[in-house]
């Protein structure tokens, strides 16, 4: 579905990505791992057109989407709710979910609305309320379900549970597996490796801007390095 | 007391007029960070279509003001899609640079067609007035009031319900979660600078039709609106209700105080005490 070809990009003149090769499949979970200023983030807005790759190229779907324009990038199917979430803290709940949906013209918008409030009540009964002034966790519910408002066929999902209680991040967590279940595609960014690691179906571990790793989930799981490196065991 | 009412009444009915032009003013600086100090040269500039139209077609300027206002529109959006999107996100001085040469060119151009003489608008309700309780309520100024409401409603659900208004709204608040959406920035901004275009235009025709104006009234128009948009608060659909008002009431007091001839004392006073007291949020984005 995605197939990323030995990207690089980075900020003026410093680099930040090398040579970055990542495949995901219809249908798949995978998650992207690595620590802080590993180069994730800068990955996951590359894939959406808000940074410009170097060189390499990215096929989404058979279309070649390296350097597009954002607007066309998302018109193919892909989205992302980026770190920090970017909602626009001014605008009530429900107009960010409707501005999720801005580039759809069809019927089932407001179909859409009554799913995400149907995952998250919470959102339902804040929906005319500005959207600065929710908890942490009901912001990342509305960048998540504004995201969802796009109907994405893959769906980047960048530290989510950043700053959050444990409870929400595990309802958020297994949303994804239940959106993936409903048919979209999913890459994963999380600071927790054993959580995303077991939602996942495959794993690649980011290093310094360089893949250094990949495989099953449960086989990076068991990789010795990746425990010590990782999960501190 | 009588007196005062009426001086209360006309400053009431001058806020209609500086209200409409802070409407188009605020919303640039508001969604984009715009000053555009090109404003009241735009202003001037439809005030003599509106001369032409009337002279051409025969077209009163109130009944011109639809096409007016689509005139406006188109040009607006050409000027910010192929001129101001160029340097919109660099420095904020760039962009008064550029505002800065358009209202110099758009001024001479004035100047080499309609000559640096003084006009007014010869319509037949110019400087009639309606009698109310005693007080004059000039025609030109009441409709200018009543106009300035209506296009604060109209702007207001505009923003607040529809579609492009949403995505106004969404890129003001922040231009990279805008593109993340799929919007297309550059056509959300050239939106909005026909928008705002169309309205100071409006604002342009009730100037004209209420004052006598050269290629040189767009300075003070420009000062006006800035003021009127710091009273008010930039972007938001009723600050130039309630900044235009403010600023219409000292100005007429003051030109009672301080004499007709420095009717612009208080919009500079206030202009320059702004100045003084917030340098820095001038600058910057407010509200
Ligand atoms: N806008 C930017 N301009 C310049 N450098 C940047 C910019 N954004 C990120 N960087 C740098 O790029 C490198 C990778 O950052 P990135 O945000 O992609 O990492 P990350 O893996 O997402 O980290 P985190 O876990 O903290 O989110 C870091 O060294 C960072 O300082
Ligand atoms: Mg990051």
């Amino acid at each position: 579905m995605l197939a990323i070809n030995n990207l690089s990009t980075g900020y003026g003149d410093t680099q930040v990505l090398w040579d970055i090769s990542l495949e995901i499949n219809e249908g798949e979970i995978v998650a992207l791992i690595g620590v802080n200023g590993a180069g994730k983030t800068t990955l996951l807005k590359t894939l959406m057109g808000l940074n410009t790759p170097w060189s390499g190229n990215v096929r989404f779907r058979g279309q070649e989407i390296g350097g597009k324009d954002t607007y066309y990038i998302v018109k193919q199917g892909l989205n992302m709710t980026p770190q920090g979430r970017w909602l626009f803290a001014g605008m009530s709940v429900e107009d960010n979910l409707l501005t999720g949906a801005y580039l759809r013209r069809d019927k089932e918008i407001k179909q859409d609305l009554a799913r995400i409030y149907g995952f998250f009540p919470r959102l339902g009964e804040r929906r005319h309320q500005t959207a600065g002034t929710l908890s942490g966790g009901e912001q990342q519910m509305c960048a998540l379900g504004r995201s969802l408002m796009s109907r994405p066929a893959l769906l980047l999902l960048d530290e989510m549970s950043l700053g959050l209680a444990p409870i929400v991040v595990d309802m958020l967590l297994d949303l994804v597996s239940e959106i993936r279940r409903q048919g979209t595609t999913i890459l994963l960014v999380e600071q927790d490796v054993e959580e995303a690691l077991r939602r996942a179906d495959r794993g690649y571990v980011l290093e310094g801007g360089r893949i250094v790793m990949s495989g099953t989930s449960a086989g990076l799981l068991s990789d010795e390095k990746l425990r010590v490196a990782y999960l501190g065991l | 007391m009588h007196l005062w009412l009426q001086v209360l009444v006309n400053g009431i009915l001058q806020g209609g007029i500086l209200g409409i032009s802070a409407l188009a003013f605020s919303l640039q600086w508001g969604v984009m960070n715009l000053i555009n100090l090109a404003h009241g040269s735009f202003q001037v500039l439809a005030a003599y279509l509106a001369v032409l139209i009337l002279q051409h077609l025969g077209l009163d300027p109130l009944l011109a003001v639809p096409l007016i206002f689509l005139v406006f529109f188109a040009w607006g959006y050409l000027v910010q899609f192929f001129l101001i999107n160029r340097v919109i996100t660099s420095n904020l001085f760039m962009t008064l640079l550029l505002t800065f040469g358009m209202d110099f060119v758009l001024a001479n151009l004035m100047i080499l067609f309609f000559t640096a003489d003084f006009k007014s608008i010869n319509t037949p309700y110019a400087n009639s007035s309606w009698q109310w309780f005693g007080l004059q309520f000039p025609i030109v100024r009441t409709l200018a009031l009543l106009f300035l409401i209506v296009l604060s409603v109209l702007l207001w659900l505009f923003l607040e319900y529809s579609r492009p208004g949403r995505a106004i709204r969404a890129t003001s608040m922040g231009m990279e979660p805008a593109r993340l959406m799929g919007l297309k920035i550059p056509h959300v901004y050239a939106l909005t600078f026909a928008l705002s275009s169309g309205l100071a235009a409006i604002g342009g025709v009730f100037f004209g039709l209420s004052n006598a104006f050269s290629p040189a009234s767009g300075g003070p128009l420009t000062v006006g609106a800035f003021v009127v948009t710091i009273l008010g608060g930039a972007g938001t659909s009723w600050g130039p209700l309630a900044g235009g008002l403010i600023l219409g009431v000292l100005d007429a007091v003051g030109s009672v105080v301080f004499g007709p001839t420095y009717v612009n004392v208080i919009t500079f006073g206030l202009l320059l005490i702004i100045l003084v007291l917030r340098p820095n949020g001038v600058l910057g984005r407010a509200g």
